[in-house]
């Protein structure tokens, strides 16, 4: 008796606060607005999000979009609304794609805009990849999404049940309950929103505490580590085969026949960033990989955006160890970008006069075949005048990734 | 089937019993007939082919027990022992075959150069304790201590599903005279309830709090298995919240199967007495996984020799039989250093109590009691990280950082927080290191927690103590362990409406910490 009714109050409890957003249970300010426990369970969430929300427009990839490009930015239309944002921290190219699919046809979207990555793209090329099994490529997630085959729906079904069961008995997820009610109290807390994006809010206690310095020299330890594995490549052991770029071109395949407006861009990074993947000697695979997106962007006739540039807004240096108060404009680390720079992006990809910057001011270029290469050109110049005009730049990421992960209290 | 898994608590354990005690109405043996169906459905959950493997295990051991009985009866001691040699043989040779093959290959290759390989064999589940079962059976039937005469009956001693996949390892004589007990086909609400209360502690054990702090000592281990190199603070945590788990673990698998078994009116043999309460290792090895301790203790300590032949074989003989119990826990060198060194350790323990007791003591009781408790405690974690890294490279690594070698660090957002204090640590030589702030937190929140209860708390067969809740209790010594009699007097069973109502706060609590992947740590002993 004492069993059940602890189990189903728990229940009961768990559904009421609903702290994954799993149910879609009404959001109280002071009660259950911010979601910390979401920031661990994107992947389980965000396709029960985009199907309660049913989407007129779709902003997918990894968390840089996911972080940057808001959903209630004043540059959308009426008519695009309702906007989810299903970007996903981690995951690969097809998962990226797969969740896309999954809130287009949740709401029957018109729109897409697809941030791509580099590190993204990266792959073990020393190994060959055997003939890619797109069926049971995604079998860790794809229960959840809206199939492209027929006959998985009672897979669906059941795993639905699952996360539902998951969701309402569960200590964790009581745990997780009550954590999300005394964590209302801090503004700062990490949440996830209805419509998928991600404020960035778990980002202010440590440059608050910790200093703005310490998110750039984590990231620079690890996007060098990452980085500097000599074996990556875009391609495969053969040469011919990428499971990104071939996701990639299967979604714009889908897209097309779907009639979907699709827009792709590359993601913004940090001058670091930049200077990180010069470092590494990644820098001509880097141009491969943007030749390669071009044709293939070129192939579908779908417009491509590239976002990286030397300019004031990537070029904002980092507070000085110990500084707890500056904060940069347009960044939150080397890696992802604020919201503010989304709006620019979105701006210039919706060509609409909707941000902070002047009205005749367009962030990025619109990257085509025959233009390429002088892009290519530009930006790399760019950079190198930049490194040595400012070489204490080059100086202090070294110190970042030779420091052995130690910070300054 | 795991017991902390749906369809053993809301399907298995509840058909099983209920059809039982139905049955039992129309006789013992066909009661006994569906127990035995029942644990073999039980095994072959996990695989059905191993059931050819156990099924083949039992009869031979039928059979070699049924020729130890009747030469016993006319006595004739060698043939005893040619049989009983074989029947010992067989159970090896077959363990040895599933558990220890591939290691064995892997290590002539390394020592000879050569190329042998062969393929991956899997460890049938369980295979170790019921290989142990089988040889006490054995050899309790070479003495004439036991003896059966039908194999239903020998396969319900090894197979009841409660003790089948880690144990209490039981013996033949205390296991049958339970099932022939006439009482023992009738539901008797006392052990339903007591049996009902022992699993649901245990389960609580298990999926809130081993599964819990799991989560905070794999990582770290991890990260020593990589090449990481661990400060002082991530060594501890890491080494602690394992120390933690696998008690947790282990035990509450222990009262899951006791209170299984209880249900069913049958008492299994204690397997755990609070031993990190222990102030010195022997009293340790009284405590920790007792059935195996008494195992290797009649099986192989004794028969060595034991302590008859003089102090230094006695030595000789503590060490055999913790390397080879080191090894009977895993094929690696890791398990054989983890015995080794708890031989080491025993060693120690014998010549101090032989040197002590020549002399007068140098502290008082409770300073020596303390440092005891201390010394045995820091020890025994010193072990456990031999037995949980995956390598001796990754064992260095873990106990490189936990002697400090490594410095002394706190999480970057930790040290911030610290204001002045951080001023004095950072003169101690403190450095800070950047993420696994909420790592640190929760890895020493668990510890914090964990450690009281492991302390000051009762254990299960204390709580339950007026209702003989296993066999073979341990009557703990005062010196022997350090005490909190508070708790144990308050924290007693009994069959009231507070106990109801607490029992079953812990079951559904445990029941909903059930969802994610957890295995029981001895899955695959």
């Amino acid at each position: 008796m004492v069993f059940f009714l602890v189990c189903m109050l728990s229940a009961g409890f768990n559904y009421w606060v609903d702290p994954y957003g799993l149910f879609g249970t009404n959001r109280l300010t002071g009660f259950n607005e911010l979601k910390p426990a979401t920031s661990e369970r994107v992947r389980v969430v965000k396709p029960y999000m985009a199907s309660r929300l049913k989407p007129r427009t779709v902003i997918g990839g990894n968390s840089r979009p996911e972080v940057g490009i808001d959903p209630q930015s004043s540059c959308w239309k009426k008519s695009e609304q309702p906007i989810f944002n299903t970007g996903i921290p981690g995951a690969g190219v097809f998962m990226q794609v797969r969740y896309i699919q999954h809130a287009v046809e949740s709401g029957d979207a018109q729109l897409v805009l697809l941030g791509l990555d580099f590190l993204d793209f990266l792959i073990d090329s020393s190994k060959p990849v055997q003939e890619i099994d797109w069926d049971h490529l995604g079998e860790s997630f794809d229960g959840r999404l809206h199939s492209l085959q027929t006959g998985r729906n009672l897979l669906i079904t059941f795993q639905k049940l699952k996360d539902i069961f998951n969701g309402l008995f569960s200590l964790v997820t009581l745990q997780d309950s009550i954590i999300t009610i005394i964590s209302q109290k801090n503004k700062y807390s990490a949440t996830r929103r209805e419509d998928g994006f991600n404020p960035g809010f778990d980002y202010q206690p440590i440059i608050n505490n910790e200093g703005q310095s310490v998110l750039f020299q984590q990231k620079n330890q690890e996007v060098l580590i990452r980085l500097r594995h000599s074996k990556l490549g875009l391609f495969d052991a053969s040469g011919q085969i990428s499971i990104p770029f071939e996701a990639l071109k299967r979604f714009l395949s889908w897209s097309k026949n779907r009639r979907l407006n699709v827009i792709l861009f590359i993601n913004p990074y940090h001058s670091d960033y930049l200077t990180l993947i010069k470092i590494s000697g990644k820098w001509p695979i880097f141009e491969e990989w943007k030749r390669q997106i071009t044709s293939i962007a070129d192939k579908y006739a779908i417009p491509l955006w590239d976002f990286n540039t030397i300019d004031q807004y990537s070029t904002e240096s980092p507070p000085l160890p110990g500084d707890k108060h500056s904060q940069l404009q347009w960044y939150w680390e080397p890696a992802h970008y604020r919201r503010e720079i989304g709006d620019l992006m979105l701006a210039s990809m919706l060509n609409r006069d909707c941000s902070a910057a002047q009205s005749n001011f367009r962030l990025g270029s619109k990257i085509m075949i025959p233009i390429l290469q002088d892009h290519l050109n530009s930006l790399a110049s760019d950079l190198q005048r930049f490194i040595d005009e400012h070489p204490h730049v080059v100086n202090r990421i070294m110190n970042n990734v030779s420091s052995k992960n130690q910070g300054t209290p | 089937m795991l017991f902390n898994s749906y369809e053993f608590l809301f399907l298995f354990l509840p058909i099983t019993l209920v059809v039982y005690f139905l049955i039992a109405k129309y006789g013992q043996e066909a009661a006994i007939g569906w127990l035995v169906l029942a644990s073999l459905f039980f095994y072959g959950w996990w695989n059905p082919v191993y059931l050819i493997l156990i099924i083949l295990s039992m009869a031979v051991n039928f059979g070699f027990g049924e020729l130890l009985g009747h030469i016993y009866a006319s006595k004739k001691t060698r043939t005893s022992r040619l049989w009983l040699t074989l029947g010992i043989t067989f159970n090896l040779g077959l363990l040895g075959y599933f558990k220890y093959i591939n290691f064995a290959v892997n290590n002539i290759n390394s020592i000879t150069g050569s190329n042998l390989s062969i393929e991956v064999i899997i460890l049938p589940l369980a295979i170790s304790f019921f290989t142990f079962q089988q040889i006490a059976y054995l050899m309790d039937s070479y003495k004439g201590i036991t003896q059966e005469y039908k194999f239903s009956h020998y396969v319900i001693f090894v197979t009841f599903f409660p003790q089948l996949i880690a144990g209490p390892i039981v013996h033949h004589k205390d296991m049958l005279s339970q099932f022939m007990n006439p009482d023992a086909m009738h539901p008797r609400i006392e052990n339903i309830t007591i049996g009902l209360s022992i699993f649901a502690v245990g389960l609580f054990k298990k999926t809130v709090l081993a599964d819990g702090i799991a989560q905070y000592a794999t990582p770290i281990f991890d990260s020593a298995s990589s090449g990481q190199v661990l400060t002082f603070f991530e060594a501890w945590g890491g080494a602690l919240s394992y120390t933690f788990q696998l008690y947790f673990d282990f035990s509450g698998y222990s009262d899951m199967a006791i209170g299984a078994a209880r249900m069913f009116g049958i008492k299994l043999p204690i397997n755990f007495h609070s031993p990190y309460k222990a102030t010195n290792i022997i009293e340790f090895w009284r405590r920790w996984h007792i059935t195996l301790s008494c195992f290797l203790r009649d099986y192989l300590y004794i028969p060595l020799g034991g302590n008859q032949h003089g102090r230094f074989l006695r030595y000789r003989n503590l060490m055999i039989t913790m390397l080879l119990g080191g090894l009977w826990h895993g094929a690696g060198w890791t398990f054989v250093i983890w015995g080794g060194l708890h031989g080491f350790y025993l060693i120690i323990n014998h010549v101090w109590n032989y040197l002590t007791s020549q002399s007068q003591p140098v502290m008082p009781k409770s300073l020596a009691k303390l440092f005891g408790w201390l010394t045995t405690f820091i020890a025994v974690v010193i072990g456990w990280v031999f037995f949980r890294a995956t390598n001796f490279e990754a064992a260095l690594a873990m106990l490189q950082g936990m002697a400090g070698l490594n410095g002394i660090a706190l999480p970057n957002a930790i040290a911030t927080r610290l204001g002045d204090i951080w001023e004095l640590l950072g003169k101690f030589g403190f450095t800070t290191y950047l993420g696994g702030g909420n790592q640190f937190v929760f890895t020493w929140l668990w510890i914090a927690i964990l450690f009281p209860i492991t302390l000051a708390m009762p254990n299960t067969q204390q709580i339950m103590s007026k209702f003989e809740p296993a066999l073979h209790l341990h009557q703990p010594h005062e010196k022997n362990e350090i005490r909190f009699l508070v708790l144990e007097q308050i924290l007693v069973w009994k069959p009231n409406m507070y106990w109801a109502v607490a029992i079953g706060v812990i079951a559904a609590l445990a029941v909903l910490a059930m969802t994610g992947i957890s295995e029981f740590l001895y899955f695959q002993f």
